[in-house]
């Protein structure tokens, strides 16, 4: 995602956690020094955000399995867990209290819809531009 | 994959937050992809 967001037409990117604020910062600052990230280890936002824990299926599943042996030969390892190893990830684009595009992942294994984002990443600046 | 728009709890926006390089409000009028992580790395 570093990567991605260097592009111009990405939106800028908070990440939230459930780890706590200094092991974000241990991380981050090896791995994406500029990243903005948020320590939530109550699990509050992603509460806030409809994230839900998986069930076995979407945690241990074959989709699973596919994702993570696509990311081997690609040559990414899997991260260590930190919080709640059970909770499903995902990604929303956010206007001030508005949530604009939701993708919250269906299981542990989700593809990056990067398409899809940028669509509606492009779609909210056109509205900006038109209000 | 969703469209649908939805309105994030009052209040949560202004609740404090703990993290890295913030700065005044977390989430302003600038559309900000946010990502929820499962693990580091």
């Amino acid at each position: 995602m570093r990567e991605r967001t260097e592009h111009g037409g990405f939106p800028p990117v908070l990440i939230v956690h459930m780890g706590s604020p200094e092991e974000g910062e241990r991380f981050f600052a090896e791995r994406w020094p500029e990243a903005r990230a948020v320590s939530d280890e109550d699990r509050a936002l992603y509460a806030a955000f409809s994230l839900r824990r998986g069930t076995a299926g979407q945690l241990l599943g074959p989709r699973v399995w596919m994702a993570a042996l696509k990311a081997a030969l690609l040559g990414h390892g899997v991260g260590a867990p930190v919080g709640d190893p059970l909770m499903l990830s995902g990604w929303f684009l956010v206007r001030g209290a508005v949530v604009l595009w939701a993708h919250p992942h269906e299981h542990a294994g989700a593809e990056r819809r990067w398409d899809d984002l940028l669509q509606a990443h492009r779609e909210a600046l056109g509205e900006g531009a038109s209000a | 994959m969703s469209k649908t728009r939805r309105t994030l709890p009052e209040g949560l926006l202004e609740r404090p937050v703990e993290g890295r390089r913030l700065r005044g409000r977390t989430l302003g009028e600038e559309p900000t992809l946010v990502v929820f992580l499962r693990h580091f790395g």
